[in-house]
């Protein structure tokens, strides 16, 4: 499969870097997000926060490009390499498109995960204070060796939200 | 057998916070995907149902 080369640059937050034919240029971010989880478990080191950006320079529209979403899918791919990583994954509520992009998130991890070498862990939850649902997915390898305790401590965190009610 | 720990108010209204900031910061990752993704979102999307 074609795809972009890029750069990668590995510090408290692990960004990957590629600029497309058009002279775009985007920013692959994994940020450390294991403090929703606390310290108790050792594998919350290792849970990171997936985004995309596009530099500030660059055009906020890009025109199609069908180079982007391999690229993209490589990078993931990449950071993932260490099977321990746990992604963290959520869809913007702000303009109540959030169930379609949960959908379109949900067919472009299947096409990355055409090997079945991933699992996601899809949860939502309701926040009676802004009267929205959460979209959220837990990203591990199947060959995760603490994959049972981080799908129940998932588990946990949003049951914990929502038993409140 | 174990039992399960309880959330504190505290601590639900804690994650929630995180929660609704990250969605915040998530904003342009989705948009970026709506923007790139096209053929997947015009793909089936009809015949897909999530949760």
């Amino acid at each position: 499969m074609q795809y972009y080369d890029y750069d990668l640059v590995n510090d408290e937050v692990t960004s990957y870097f590629f600029k497309t034919s058009h002279n775009i240029f985007y920013v692959i971010e994994f940020k450390p997000t294991g403090y929703i989880f606390g310290d108790e478990y050792v594998w919350s080191q290792n849970c990171f926060e997936f985004s995309i950006k596009l530099s500030e320079k660059s055009p906020q529209n890009s025109p199609p490009d069908s180079l982007i979403s391999p690229t993209i899918s490589e990078i993931f791919q990449h950071f993932c390499q260490d099977k321990e990583k746990v992604i963290l994954y959520m869809c913007d509520t702000s303009d109540r498109r959030h169930l379609a992009r949960f959908r379109k998130f949900d067919r472009w991890f299947k096409q990355i995960n055409i090997r079945k070498t991933f699992i996601k862990i899809d949860r939502t939850f309701f926040d009676e204070k802004y009267n929205i649902t959460y979209y959220n997915s837990l990203i591990i390898k199947d060959n995760n060796f603490y994959q049972d305790e981080i799908i129940e401590a998932f588990d946990e965190l949003i049951s914990g939200i929502e038993e409140e009610k | 057998m174990e039992t399960k720990k309880k959330m504190s108010p505290q601590e639900r209204e804690r994650i929630l916070n995180i929660v609704r900031k990250s969605a915040e910061r998530y904003r342009e990752t989705n948009r970026i995907l709506d923007a790139i993704l096209p053929d997947i979102i015009d793909d089936n999307s009809s015949k897909n149902t999530i949760l």
